[in-house]
């Protein structure tokens, strides 16, 4: 149930990206969130339940943006893994560590799809905008803790159980204690 | 003693009735059939006037704040409604400044749709991407209504990119800025003849012209009509930018596209494609 619901909350940040965000001007800048569920939903759900919602979204994504079908289920299995990889290593459910975890993340994220679509199109030179991709971070980095907040709200009434834990939870809690 | 007194009094206030009595006199009869005024009643003048202006202030002032007070009671109300009244005549100017926008934009893509090759179908585009990396759009149309993959797709100003893939109701777009996208097309003045490429921003390149060719900045790129994709003559762009380095054959050439592509918002599919010169030349010859 949870994934099903995390589906459709992708798709309605999907349409969001793609419809609402774009018509902000360019100075503005268009702040991912559907990137920010994808990371949440990396380091959040289990194996299982994550690697198949991301495929799915990946497969999606591919329809909405980019010309070569498949490198966005590829690149987002790819996180997922790296993720949660680093999730059983690392403490990075803290949420001091989410705004580097997700600029990291993204900046993952777009050397696989230019590693990608240059292997894919040799021919067709792929220019690396710095200035656009800074851009990106600095948004993403505004907007990662609201949108953490949210999605942790969002999955604390999907699961009763996180639920309760999330609003009864002590303050000064040791994570490194358990 | 006493009578004697009293007499006195008397003819002292008789005196000084009988003297004020003639000044009068004498002041009605100096002024009679005047029209100046002489010094007394100037004196007067001034006077009674300061006390009328005094007077006239104070009772202006309290009739004022009398007013003021009375206009205050309603004046909330009649603000409250004046500001709702500019609201709505607001948003009903907003409404009527898009519509007009609407209509011009429409209008333009109705004029140029008259001057392309038939059928072609209107589109509105419903979604952009949102990558980096890649330069497409989503719009309303699809393959239920007789659009492919390949079919070009413009606007008033120019070429904007070709159909890229279908669905019954959607089609998507690769925009001709994207890296992806190669366009066939010529320099309108000497017919010298390219490639244009996306940038991956919103620009072009030219491809594939030869050193010794006269190009310069500001000549006008249009389709070839070469690959059988794009109708001949359309507009594609200007030269921004010409660069002959000392290595290679070709010139590197940056073009400025003639369509802003962050500003688009109605598009024309061609679904038939025939060639706009070739359609003039008929219509001259035949």
């Amino acid at each position: 149930m949870p994934v099903i619901s995390y589906f459709f909350l992708g798709i309605f940040l999907l349409i969001l990206q793609t419809s609402l965000i774009t018509i902000l001007p360019e100075w503005v800048g268009r702040p991912d969130a559907f990137f920010v569920l994808i990371v949440f939903v990396a380091i959040r759900l289990k194996f299982v339940h994550g690697a198949v919602l991301l495929l799915v979204l990946g497969l999606i994504m591919d329809i909405f943006s980019g010309i070569f079908l498949g490198i966005y289920p590829i690149t987002y299995l790819l996180l997922f893994i790296l993720l949660h990889g680093i999730a059983r290593r690392l403490a990075i459910h803290e949420s001091v560590h989410r705004i580097p975890l997700v600029v990291a993340s993204y900046l993952f994220v777009n050397s696989l799809l230019y590693t990608f679509a240059s292997y894919l199109a040799p021919e067709n030179e792929l220019i690396w905008n710095w200035k656009e991709i800074l851009m990106q971070i600095l948004l993403l980095a505004i907007i990662t803790l609201p949108l953490f907040t949210l999605f942790e709200t969002f999955d604390a009434i999907l699961t009763p159980k996180k639920g309760a834990q999330f609003f009864l939870r002590s303050k000064n809690k040791n994570t490194f204690r358990d | 003693m006493r009578k004697k007194n009293k007499k006195s009094k008397q003819i002292q206030l008789f005196f000084l009735f009988g003297s004020i009595l003639t000044f009068i006199l004498i002041l009605i009869a100096s002024t009679v059939g005047r029209q100046e005024l002489n010094g007394p009643q100037r004196l007067a003048l001034d006077l009674i006037g300061k006390g009328q202006f005094v007077f006239t202030r104070l009772t202006t002032g309290v009739a004022n704040v009398w007013a003021d007070y009375i206009a205050l009671v309603h004046i909330r109300d009649e603000n409250k409604r004046l500001r709702e009244e500019l609201d709505k005549f607001k948003a009903t100017n907003i409404k009527y400044r898009e519509a007009v926008a609407t209509n011009v934009r429409l209008s333009k893509l109705l004029q140029v749709k008259d001057s392309l090759p038939p059928p072609t179908l209107t589109a509105q585009i419903v979604g952009r991407d949102p990558s980096l990396w890649f330069r497409t759009i989503i719009i309303d149309r699809g393959s239920s209504e007789g659009v492919e993959k390949g079919m070009p797709v413009v606007t008033v100003e120019g070429v904007v990119g070709q159909i890229l893939d279908t669905s019954p109701n959607y089609s998507k777009v690769l925009l001709a800025n994207d890296p992806n996208s190669a366009i066939d097309v010529l320099l309108q003045k000497n017919r010298v003849q390219g490639i244009v490429k996306g940038n991956g921003s919103n620009g072009f390149n030219l491809l594939y012209v030869l050193k010794n060719a006269d190009v310069e900045k500001g000549d006008a790129i249009v389709t070839s009509g070469l690959g059988d994709i794009f109708p001949k003559g359309l507009p594609v762009g200007k030269v921004s930018e010409v660069t002959k380095s000392k290595r290679g054959m070709f010139q590197q050439i940056d073009v400025e596209p003639s369509v802003d592509f962050s500003q688009l918002e109605y598009l024309i599919i061609i679904m038939h494609e025939n060639s706009l010169a070739d359609q003039d030349f008929g219509k001259q010859y035949h």
